[in-house]
């Protein structure tokens, strides 16, 4: 079910896509919500996965669509399964 | 600073991430948000200000507008200058009278053919100031102004902006002597007797003292070789002769004169077609010779429909004047001196018989000249194919 699931995604394109732009530009195509979100870090979650990023300034367009632009010195990015989907 | 009118916010509050959340999962466009010393910041478009002051409201946070952005903000600061808007629709207006309005006529290539006589043509086939430019149908006009205009061999009509730029060619008129490679004979143009004759080529058919009537052949084109071969040639000579002619000239006792007052000038702002006068208008009941000359502004070397007009009115009051004999035939002589000199100036007057003749109202006097001038002029040579 599980595989099924991941396949659909792939063929309609339903997956999370994360661009960056050298250190200072990350779009992210799906943020569902913002958990936390300062001038060093920002945790979202993007779907399937939890993107935290930190870095320093960081600022966010939303373009009130799905997904967030995050603009500042970016110092790392780190993604966590997100079990909340599983959970249900 | 784009041209949407954009506004700056900040929000403070417990539920700030809430916040942020709630703008995101509205139709509210954010962008530039920052949250730092929780504290929320953010620009949104100010179609969305009302939406954001009542999600605010309900989740109670405080938000405050710091700045407004865009250069709407800056036009719409001068929505209530009348001026302004006056200004634009004159300009507008400026730019449609100067594009589709004929506000000026340039003519090129005449030489011949009078200024004056074109616009008089153009304003019969419905061209001239004012006349609204889409609504001509340009190249029935070019066909109807080469008929009117008898001399004109091409005419040409074309349109830019408010200028009518109409191209003439006229007509070159055919000259009157034959092509030298024609063969030709020379008659005589006149009545007349010969007194001397030099032939280049051709054969004479005449002697000297011979008496010639207009129309007779003088020198003929056609040339025998001596071998009673016949050659058809283009005739030269000339051809002197002797003939009369009678001039009659007359002096009134009693004419009427232009006598001129002083020169006057009126000058009057020519914009669009329309005059508006620079000062106090005189009225002209009297007669006047009148002339006129324009000189239109330009903007960066381009000429536009607004110039000066300067009028020059010079009265005048037809004086009868009364001549005694003498006068009258002192008159006389300045005309028969004018007539001799444009007439006779490349001929010899041999002899000037004058008769004069007194009645009550006027003097005349008939005078008959004899000139020795050339009476030759070449006519074509056509032969029989038989």
């Amino acid at each position: 079910m599980g595989r099924l699931y991941e396949k659909t995604k792939k063929v309609f394109a339903l997956q999370t896509s994360t661009q960056i732009y050298d250190n200072n530009q990350l779009i992210l195509s799906k943020c569902r919500r913002i958990y936390e979100y300062n001038d060093i870090y920002l945790k979202a979650d993007a779907g399937s996965v939890i993107v935290e990023i930190w870095g320093s300034d960081l600022s966010i367009d939303d373009f009130a669509n799905e997904g967030i632009a995050v603009y500042g010195k970016i110092d790392s990015v780190s993604f966590t399964e997100n079990n909340k989907r599983e959970d249900k | 600073m784009g041209v949407r009118r954009v506004v700056s916010f900040r929000a403070r509050g417990n539920k700030l991430m809430g916040f942020v959340n709630a703008i995101r999962h509205s139709d509210i466009i954010c962008f530039s948000q920052k949250y730092s010393m929780e504290e929320y910041t953010g620009k949104i478009y100010i179609s969305d200000l009302e939406r954001l002051k009542l999600l605010a409201e309900n989740m109670k946070i405080d938000l405050f507008v710091e700045e407004y952005q865009g250069k709407m903000f800056t036009v719409l600061k001068y929505k209530a200058r009348y001026g302004l808007l006056i200004g634009f629709i004159f300009m507008v207006a400026f730019v449609f009278v100067m594009s589709n309005i004929v506000v000026k006529i340039e003519i090129n290539g005449n030489e011949n053919i009078k200024d004056d006589e074109i616009l008089y043509v153009l304003s019969e086939i419905g061209i001239e100031k004012g006349t609204f430019i889409p609504s001509l149908d340009i190249e029935n006009c070019e066909l109807k102004m080469k008929t009117r205009l008898g001399n004109a061999s091409w005419a040409a009509i074309r349109t830019q902006g408010g200028r009518v730029i109409v191209d003439i060619h006229e007509g070159i008129p055919v000259p009157r002597t034959v092509h030298n490679n024609i063969p030709c004979n020379i008659v005589s143009e006149r009545d007349a007797i010969v007194t001397d004759a030099q032939v280049m080529q051709g054969t004479l058919k005449i002697e000297r003292g011979y008496s010639v009537g207009k129309g007779d052949l003088l020198v003929s084109g056609v040339v025998e070789n001596g071998a009673g071969n016949y050659m058809i040639v283009h005739a030269l000579a000339d051809i002197t002769g002797e003939y009369m002619e009678k001039e009659t000239f007359v002096q009134y006792f009693e004419s009427s004169q232009k006598e001129y007052e002083e020169k006057v000038q009126k000058r009057s702002l020519e914009f669009f077609g329309f005059r508006i006068p620079l000062g106090f208008e005189k009225k002209y009941s009297k007669s006047a010779d009148y002339k006129e000359t324009t000189d239109y502004f330009s903007v960066l070397g381009i000429e536009i429909p607004i110039g000066l007009v300067v009028s020059e009115y010079t009265d005048y009051e037809m004086k009868n004047i009364t001549y005694t004999l003498t006068e009258a035939e002192e008159e006389i002589q300045k005309k028969i001196s004018i007539y001799e000199k444009n007439f006779y100036s490349d001929k010899e007057i041999i002899k000037k018989d004058v008769k004069k003749n007194e009645y009550e109202d006027r003097v005349e006097y008939e005078v008959t000249y004899t000139i020795r001038g050339k009476i030759g002029v070449e006519k074509e040579l056509f032969i029989s194919k038989n």
